[in-house]
């Protein structure tokens, strides 16, 4: 697309002059360069910019905090960036429910702090991905994003309850509710998470949500042995407690265990901890330290960066095999088999193939290897045949997911 | 013989299946004319049984090339007419593949096939410490399949969350008949979440031939309380305090008078006669729990409950929940027929929706029995009446009706957990604008273009919504103006 | 898995093409209504466990009777067989939450099977011949004679050879199979016709002998009416009884059956007695319900009511009494698994008095198989017209069995015995199988424990 002037003028038109503006080197996606950046104000304007899109043939990157825009293959087109910057806001919050519904651009650091600071409720979205504070609620849901919380309270998957979004053609889609027990109609919310923008603008989503725990202690086992912080992560697991935080770093040699409750909830798991397997307990300010040192720390750093799954059984298996200097640092959440993994490109054939001798998938977020472990060929024609129904002109992010989608 | 299927489909269900794989006797495929939601019935051509993932591949691959419509079916328990068959089409019963695969307590994972009931997983690893935790009332009975195409919940879906949260993986089999592998053992399956919108699709985008289910730890510590109140009013009251307190009991469920009378008759388990009973259970670390167990009660006390108790053990639980589980099936015994309704709404809104459903079954002159999931908002009103009083069930289904639109005023959903089905595709267009489930068309539509897999259930289509042979009658749900017609 | 139900061959008699059922009872339109239909009985029915189809459930079942009744469907062999397939063993009515009786609906079927459907010539010929011989007891006796004389010969060594065997015509065969060890010696034992116990007599009762017990399991009436004195029973034993007419009411052979129960009441009212003692669990819980089935008979009903709350199986009577000294129970070092007769469990509700009775004798280690509450496929004359279905279930039930672990297996009901000893032989794993009014016998008497695993009991 030419940033000429009628085509600006199309989107002028439907936003306003002030929120279209010529694209530059920073707008680029993992090397694709868009002409223009377009910043509508709601649904109503989404549609109108996509059907705009549409008719001219332009291919349009939605962003929001623009965190994760590097996570997928690079677009084969990108000609428009649709940002989500004016979508913000809390459309309703009912506390006695447990239920809000957020605008799709705001930050998650903007709701968790109006989440904790309604009287009387203070309550928590159960979700911690990296980048957590510029990030959007669109974008954790598009890229499925989670953190250290997922141990026990899931993916996006697991907590988005509804959603609203807007197809390539301009078409306004709702799936789920505000009430989180709900089954009808199709999930489509499920196809939206992880889904990286290449089926729908994501424009508001209904979380359900948690009180937000008064107390936490921390327990960390410190240990070079693979095998010794494996075995402490699965009696973790197999103990009568409730942590939302099982966290293993290596080579870092660290198990860190979190519990979130009350005051005498948190310290008396912690203490079931430490008395029947081990570890040491922290609290107060030395548990503040550790949080906000290992925050994130697979995200700094040079290097690729990938997502990683095994059975929690082979995670022994895996990082043993990654030992060696081959990464710079694995993250897991070793009772799910899930985490990150960091490392030089040069590496990458070797922890592919660790990955893939240990029965699991990579996903690429930062880098341009191929993924391992991808689903198989009748799957992904299904996949094909989604995104033909819903995006046929290939509008939406095109070639970002896998298989070229 | 068997409708308008031919010979030559008639040859190749019998390759794929065996002659003991399939039934064509007009009287032996009545029997499969409806699930548990009997008001409409229809006979297929025939019934096939099969016994592996190739067998139901080739079936539906059969179906397909000859564009015979085809419903999979479990055991025929569900509520929303998910299985009510195609006239001249065929019903793929997935009852005979019932084996559990493998158990890998390392992961925490079951693998099973699809015909294996709900209760079966849970008794197999319980034993060993786990438990499957989605537990439909009728988990004795309704099969892993089931549970899948509607997502089903249960009563300790208010802590565990659904079917959705605990099943990893399913081999699924296309409408055209080839074989996908979704999700996996292996979590975090690269591209669309396709597993994710196949459960609680109603079996009307493939059929999934074999599952692996994520089990739990059963919990350290189980506390149930039963609390009676004098009324509904008060019994929602305590619920709201309870969650609003931030404590997440693993189940809150609520009975009116009238299901506690039906219930005790079927299961004498000593509920006391009053307006509402609660029935609260908490568990986890004893910790928790025991703090937990301490709160409930003084909060049921404070919202005025005139007799708490709490389970001695293990034995008294399971006679607790034995009488809320057989609560629908109990309604049988106070009244010749009964239609159950599966509305959602907003906990907070749970007193006022009450109160609404009290008025209408006065206006109607016919008894709603009220049971429901109190702690996430799920009603299931029982409209009682009698098939033999003339034009009884219509009032009935339309009573139903409006209650289901109170739920929708309130923010609530159409179904909680038995899902829309037949039964309640012509109240979509109220939840949903014709754009929404026009999306919701087109993803059908990429799974199976032909409209053969279940074809008229979950989404409104021209044909179903009153549709009858012959002269055309409006449905209940139109005359009522709950339902258009598209 | 895999197979459905044995085929039945005939057509509808009459006018049943069109109108399956006559006005002499016909399924109760009430009891039909009473189902919902919610599937909770399924898991419970051995025949949906066998074959997982709907028709072969007890909701099919009776939807198929609510077709027929409204004339939607005839009394076709396609339909007739799955009403045969039933086992009649009741574990849907306890299953059921809305109290459906579908153990009166199916007594209400199959009459109206015999009356208005036509068998094949060879299903004819063989429940005739099955009818001329059970509920006979002389005849039960030369039957139990022939028995025993093929086995002294060695006939049943020669029915392991997998050659021979089919030499044989099937009907022998199953026969064979099913037939207890026997000796002749057994036959010539006979049951006491009254036995007072050592000190003053609790109550007065009268035992009821029956005929395959009388034939097959002689051993365990006389162990029976020892246990019952020692527990402070006079007990009666009249000869020349009738028999109870069970297994012909539960074939649906309504008018036979129903003069045999008047004879019966006839012979057991002229002793007075204040209880009629049935160690069969088929016959006990057809007597207990004489009342209903002698209902249309005015010069009966009565009586037949009377008779009726006098009936008590062995088990249940005895976990009201206790052992009077001198006689004690001694120690029975067992392993022994307890097996729940359909007729006992689901037809009486007798579940926990049996366990009960036992676990007072010490030393005996009483275990539950897994799937107690399913048939074992005994079920009347069920493994006699329905063989494979039978040995499907049979093969089931000896699984279980070999699975607890124990080294005896115990139920109060010969068919089942008869069953589960044929099956436990057919996996290669035989058990000595027991009566539970043996065990206190052994018990009483001082037997060891290894001559009971060792099966030489009498």
């Amino acid at each position: 697309m030419v940033a000429t002037a009628s085509n600006l003028r199309v989107f002028s038109a439907i936003v306003g002059s002030k929120y279209v503006r010529a694209a530059n080197a920073d707008d680029a996606v993992r090397g694709a360069s868009p002409k223009a950046v377009v910043s509508p104000a709601d649904e109503e304007e989404v549609a109108a910019v996509l059907t705009a899109a549409s008719t001219h043939h332009l291919a349009v990157v939605t962003r929001g905090g623009g965190t994760k825009l590097d996570w997928g293959a690079p677009p084969t087109r990108c000609d428009l960036i649709l940002s989500t910057s004016r979508i913000e806001g809390i459309v309703d919050h009912e506390p006695a429910d447990l239920v809000c519904v957020a605008r799709a651009g705001t930050t998650l650091a903007v709701l968790q702090e109006q989440l904790a600071s309604t009287a009387g409720f203070r309550q928590r979205l159960m979700l911690d991905p990296p980048h957590g504070d510029a990030a959007t609620l669109g974008g954790v849901v598009a890229t499925a994003a989670s953190g250290s919380l997922r141990t026990r309270f899931g993916t996006p998957r697991d907590l988005v309850i509804g959603a609203s979004f807007v197809l390539a053609d301009g078409t306004v889609g709702r799936s789920g509710g505000k009430v989180v027990k709900n089954v009808a109609g199709f999930d489509v919310a499920k196809l939206l998470v992880g889904s990286l923008g290449t089926l729908a603008v994501i424009t508001e989503i209904a979380f359900r949500l948690h009180p937000l725990p008064s107390a936490s202690r921390t327990v960390v086992l410190e240990s070079r042995s693979v095998d010794d912080l494996c075995a402490f992560a699965r009696a973790v697991g197999r103990m009568q407690v409730t942590p939302s935080v099982v966290d293993l770093h290596w080579p870092e040699g660290l198990v860190v265990v979190r519990f979130d409750s009350s005051e005498q909830g948190a310290e008396v798991q912690a203490k079931r901890v430490t008395a029947e397997i081990g570890g040491r307990a922290l609290e107060g300010r030395d548990e503040t330290a550790m949080t906000d040192a290992l925050a994130g720390s697979a995200w700094q750093g040079s290097g690729d960066l990938a997502a990683l799954a095994v059975l929690p059984s082979r995670v022994g298996e895996l990082l043993t095999s990654m030992s060696g200097g081959i990464c710079d640092t694995v993250v897991l959440r070793p009772l799910l088999g899930t985490g990150e993994v960091r490392f030089p490109p040069a590496e990458a054939d070797a922890v592919r193939a660790a990955v893939r001798n240990a029965g699991g998938r990579l996903l690429i977020k930062r880098g341009d290897e191929e993924p391992v472990g991808v689903a198989d060929d009748v799957a992904l024609d299904l996949m094909r045949s989604v995104k033909r129904r819903l995006d046929p002109a290939g509008t939406l992010s095109p070639g970002r997911q896998i298989g070229g989608i | 013989m068997s409708g308008g299927l031919g010979n030559a489909v008639l040859k190749r269900l019998r390759t794929a299946v065996g002659d003991d794989g399939i039934i064509t006797a007009p009287s032996a495929v009545r029997t499969y004319a409806c699930d548990g939601l009997t008001g409409r019935r229809v006979s297929p051509a025939a019934v096939v049984l099969p016994l592996t993932t190739q067998q139901v591949a080739e079936v539906v691959a059969t179906c397909a090339e000859a564009r015979i419509p085809f419903v999979a079916r479990g055991a025929g328990t569900g509520l929303s007419g998910g299985a009510l068959p195609v006239a001249e089409g065929v019903v793929v019963c997935l009852s005979r593949m019932r084996s559990i695969l493998n158990i890998d307590l390392d992961n925490l994972q079951v693998t099973v096939q699809p015909g294996v009931t709900n209760l079966e997983v849970s008794k197999a690893v319980r034993p060993l410490g786990y438990f499957y935790a989605p537990d439909p009332s009728s988990q004795q009975v309704c099969t892993i399949g089931g549970n899948i195409a509607e997502n089903s919940g249960g009563a300790h879906c208010l802590k565990y969350g659904f079917t959705t949260h605990h099943v990893l993986a399913a081999t699924f089999v296309t409408a055209d008949g080839r074989v996908a592998h979704l999700g996996g053992a292996v979590r975090d399956a690269a591209g669309y979440d396709l597993l994710g919108v196949v459960i609680g699709s109603e079996g009307t985008l493939g059929i999934v031939t074999e599952v692996v289910l994520r089990i739990v730890r059963v919990p350290e510590s189980t506390q149930t309380v039963l609390a009676a109140f004098s009324s509904m009013g008060d019994a929602g009251e305590a619920v709201s305090r309870i969650i609003a307190a931030g404590i997440t009991p693993a189940a809150i469920e609520m009975m009116d008078r009238l299901a506690i009378r039906a219930c005790e008759e079927t299961v004498h388990a000593g509920y006391p006669d009053c307006g509402a009973a609660l029935v609260v259970e908490l568990d986890g670390p004893s910790v928790e729990s025991a703090a937990f167990l301490r709160e409930v009660i003084d909060t049921c006390t404070a919202s005025g409950a005139t007799e708490i108790r709490v389970a001695a053990g293990d034995a008294e639980r399971a006679l607790i929940w034995k009488a809320r589980k057989a609560a629908f099936a109990s309604m049988g015994r106070i009244s010749p027929n009964y239609y159950v309704q599966d509305g959602v709404i907003p906990r907070t809104r749970l007193r006022d929706v009450l109160e609404q459903i009290d008025m209408l079954s006065a206006s109607y002159g016919l008894r709603v029995a009220n049971v429901f999931h109190a702690g996430d908002g799920n009603l299931h009103p029982l409209v009682l009446y009698d098939d033999a009083e003339a034009g009884e069930s219509d009032r009935a289904l339309e009573l139903a009706g409006r209650i289901l639109e109170a739920c929708i005023s309130a923010g609530g959903s159409i179904t909680g957990e038995h899902g829309v089905g037949s039964d309640k595709a012509c109240y979509m267009p109220k939840m949903f604008s014709p754009s929404a489930l026009g999306v919701m068309g087109r993803i059908r539509d990429a799974f199976d273009p032909s409209d053969l897999c279940n074809p008229g259930k979950a989404l409104p289509t021209p044909r179903l919504c009153g549709e009858v042979p012959g002269v055309y009658r409006p449905h209940p749900a139109e005359l009522a103006g709950v339902a258009e017609r598209m | 898995m895999g197979a459905g139900p044995p085929r039945t061959y005939g057509r509808p008699r009459d006018d049943a093409a069109s109108r399956a059922f006559d006005d002499h009872h016909p399924p109760d339109a009430a009891l039909i209504a009473d189902c919902v239909h919610c599937g909770f009985c399924l898991p419970a029915c051995p025949t949906y466990l066998l074959w997982g189809e709907e028709m072969d459930s007890p909701r099919g079942r009776i939807l198929l009777m609510d077709l027929a009744a409204r004339g939607e469907v005839g009394m076709d062999a396609d339909v007739v067989r799955h009403w045969d397939a039933c086992l009649g063993c009741m574990a849907c009515v306890d299953a059921c939450p809305s109290g459906v009786q579908y153990n009166r609906l199916i007594e209400q079927v199959r009459p109206q099977i015999e009356r208005r459907f036509a068998r094949d010539w060879r299903s004819r010929a063989g429940r005739a011949a099955l009818f001329t011989v059970l509920p006979y007891p002389r005849r039960m006796r030369s039957l139990a004679k022939v028995v025993a004389m093929t086995q002294a010969v060695g006939f049943r060594r020669t029915m392991q050879s997998p050659v021979l065997r089919h030499l044989v015509p099937r009907t022998l065969r199953r026969l064979d199979d099913m037939a207890p060890d026997l000796h002749l010696t057994d036959l010539k034992v006979r049951t006491p016709r009254r036995l007072t116990p050592q000190g003053p007599a609790a109550m007065r009762v009268a035992l009821l002998t029956g005929c395959v017990q009388d034939a097959f399991f002689r051993h365990v009436n006389i162990a029976t009416a020892r246990v019952l004195a020692a527990h402070g029973c006079e007990v009666l034993v009249p000869p020349m009884q009738s028999c109870c007419g069970a297994l012909e009411v539960h074939a649906g052979r309504e008018e036979p059956a129903l003069q045999r129960m008047r004879e019966l009441i006839a012979q057991m009212e002229r002793l007075h007695v204040d209880h009629v003692v049935v160690n069969s669990a088929g016959c006990g819980s057809a007597m207990k319900e004489y009342g209903k089935f002698l209902a249309d008979d005015p010069a009966w009903s009565e009586r037949a009511a009377g008779f009726a709350a006098k009936v008590r199986d062995v088990m249940e009577l005895l976990a009201e009494l206790d052992v009077q000294p001198p006689a004690r129970l001694q120690p029975l070092a067992s392993r022994v698994a307890y097996h729940d007769a359909c007729h006992l469990a689901h037809a009486q509700g007798v579940r926990a008095q049996p366990r009960t009775v036992l676990r007072r004798i010490p030393d005996l280690d009483l275990v539950d198989i897994t799937e107690s509450d399913v048939c074992c496929g005994s079920a009347g004359i069920y493994n006699l017209v329905a063989p494979k279905a039978a040995d499907d279930l049979g093969d089931r039930k000896a699984a279980n069995v070999a699975a607890s672990g124990a080294d005896l297996l115990t139920a109060g009901n010969g068919g089942c015995l008869l069953q589960i000893q044929a099956a436990l032989r057919r996996s290669g794993h035989p058990l000595p199988v027991v009566h539970p009014v043996e065990l206190l016998d052994a018990s009483l008497r001082g037997v060891p424990a290894a001559m009971l695993r060792d099966g030489a009991l009498r």
